[in-house]
């Protein structure tokens, strides 16, 4: 029963009620057209088994620079009785961004065999979203007697995260993998760059003799060595707590961690090199290593349905299953930190990883929104404050760690620091 | 401006006027006031300044229009009034619902039909209610218990329409 019939309801049991207490046998009169209004719409209520309505859903994507347009199409036709009014409607997923003037309900009237188109537009950075039914209330003309039906409509859209094309990192690992790839591995071999002269041994290439220093040393072979290229096992660790999460409006922090994960896992893929991701939220997700654009396509797949949800347990770095990623492999961790988490990297540390921390700067995100106010600054200040000590306990660990201000580009900050072997070679 | 409109504004009009004059016949001046308030309300309603505001509005007109009756206005005009005030009510809830609808074929359709129920409906209830005081008729012991069982079957019937449709 819905707010209408309650209000008639209310109005003809008082004028009734009234009018027996008055005496009044107007009163009863003027309940009239309230009854004859309610006893039409009754009647002329649907009935729910003759109802025979289908539903067919088209969602499109269209990629845009930053957001992507999806239009979203539900054509519903009645095979059954004619229905003087329905009303379509889809939820509001997660995610969604509406688009001006469209709206997720609509209204129509249908006679037996028509179709009505119920079409809405919007758009979304990244997200998974999936309908399995489109909401249809079949009702009277007044909308006093209604009908509420799940009609089968079935669509799915996967947003995957924009991009940034980074170009390759050199990257200079301790530890490769011993298979051709295109990252030096410190070791001779049959690569491209100079390495060294050695002995010649039976079986070496005629073509690498050096003949220079065999002129110089007579009587002797020697042999000349390139630096392998080989490929590097790389972890990426994404935070996806929901309090390390900073949103204002549509917009959140962690869609720039999830876009520089992203892009990150593209990057050192491209380079050929073998990537796994693990997601650290609520449930957590593994990526198990992988290659190529398959790898690729099963990280963006991964990367789109992850929001950041409340922890139900354990909601601490330190709780970070490190078992699926091979040991030397170079791990980097996009994470905004929150209080203790440093106490993850002792033990990444001890395990050999090579690491690298990327940690969006969540004070300098919302900076601009803060009150001018003394108490507001001393808090942000205060804030600030704990998140350089974290920091500072992770550095001292001899792990390097980009301080992220979101608004700048991330790809020379990393360039940077994977350039300067030593760097990651301490850690 | 869509039809659906100019007719809600019509019956909000017709409801505040025919309230007014009721109450003018009979010297009612405050109810005039009331009146007025009724009226600027329905148009603060279009405004929605809360939800259910609306059914409030209409509440209070038939309120006011039952209060003239029991203060012994005319009765034509209170019914009158109150019967406009339920069509401006349904409009209105209608309108919203159709707010970002497009002017197709379908929206049109929609609308006629409900205009078209509407009328059917507040004719017929206001012919009645306003025709009823003035008919006589006599009806035996016989054919009343007829007439209430034939009620009491009908409304069996909106019940168990009721259940199915839940």
């Amino acid at each position: 029963m819905n707010n209408r019939i309650l209000t008639l309801l209310l109005i003809i049991s008082a004028l009734s009620v009234t009018a027996l207490l008055a005496r009044n046998g107007n009163l009863a009169w003027m309940a009239l057209p309230f009854l004859i209004y309610l006893g039409l719409g009754i009647a002329q209520s649907p009935d729910a088994r003759k109802l025979r309505l289908k539903a067919k859903r088209l969602a499109e994507l269209d990629r845009g620079e930053r957001m992507a347009t999806i239009e979203v199409c539900v054509t519903l036709t009645n095979q059954g009785t004619t229905i003087d009014r329905l009303s379509l409607s889809d939820p509001l997923l997660p995610g969604m961004i509406l688009t001006e003037g469209a709206k997720l309900t609509q209204e129509a009237a249908l006679e037996a065999g028509e179709e009505t188109l119920f079409r809405y537009t919007f758009q979304a950075e990244r997200g998974h979203f999936n309908w399995e039914s489109v909401r249809v209330v079949v009702s009277d003309p007044f909308g006093l007697i209604e009908t509420g039906l799940d009609i089968p409509a079935e669509a799915e859209v996967e947003v995957q995260p924009d991009l940034n094309r980074y170009r390759p990192f050199p990257l200079r690992q301790q530890r490769t993998r011993h298979w051709p790839g295109s990252i030096p591995a410190r070791l001779g071999g049959s690569g491209t760059d100079f390495w060294g002269v050695r002995e010649y041994h039976p079986g070496d290439s005629l073509r690498r003799l050096d003949w220079r220093k065999m002129a110089r040393h007579r009587g002797q072979f020697f042999t000349k060595e390139f630096e392998q290229e080989e490929i590097v096992d790389i972890g990426l660790i994404l935070d996806a707590r929901l309090k390390t999460d900073m949103r204002i409006g549509d917009e959140s922090l962690f869609e720039h961690s999830a876009r520089a994960t992203a892009s990150l896992a593209e990057v050192f893929l491209r380079q050929g090199n073998r990537v796994s991701l693990l997601i650290f939220g609520e449930p957590r997700i593994n990526v198990f290593p992988g290659y190529g654009k398959v790898q690729l396509n099963r990280i963006l797949r991964t990367l789109a349905q992850v929001t950041p949800q409340p922890a139900s347990g354990f909601d601490s770095l330190q709780q970070v299953p490190i078992q699926m990623f091979s040991s030397h492999s170079l791990i980097l961790i996009v994470s905004p930190l929150a209080a203790n988490d440093w106490m993850l990297f002792p033990r990444l540390r001890a395990y050999g990883y090579q690491l690298l921390l990327i940690s969006p700067d969540p004070i300098d995100y919302v900076r601009h929104l803060l009150e001018k106010d003394a108490v507001t600054q001393l808090s942000s200040r205060l804030a600030g404050l704990e998140r350089r000590l974290e920091i500072a306990k992770i550095a001292k660990l001899w792990v390097p760690v980009i301080d992220w201000k979101v608004s700048q580009p991330l790809s020379p900050l990393v360039r940077n620091i994977l350039s300067q072997p030593h760097i990651l070679r301490q850690s | 401006m869509p039809q659906r409109r100019i007719i809600q504004i019509a019956c909000i009009a017709a409801s505040a006027a025919s309230l007014a004059a009721g109450f003018a016949m009979a010297d009612l001046w405050l109810g005039v006031g009331m009146v007025a308030a009724a009226a600027l309300s329905w148009l603060g309603s279009r405004g929605r300044i809360f939800r259910g505001m609306n059914s409030s509005v209409l509440v209070f007109s038939t309120g006011l229009a039952a209060i003239g009756l029991l203060l012994g206005a005319g009765p034509i005009w209170m019914i009158l009034g109150a019967t406009f005030a339920l069509s401006g009510w349904d409009l209105a809830l209608f309108d919203r619902s159709l707010a970002v609808a497009l002017p197709d074929h379908s929206t049109r359709r929609l609308e006629t039909r409900h205009l078209r129920s509407l009328a059917l409906a507040l004719v017929s209830g206001a012919l009645a209610a306003i025709a009823g005081p003035v008919i006589h008729f006599q009806i035996p012991l016989g054919g009343m218990m007829a007439l209430v069982l034939l009620a009491l079957f009908g409304i069996d019937r909106v019940w168990r329409g009721l259940s199915i449709n839940k």
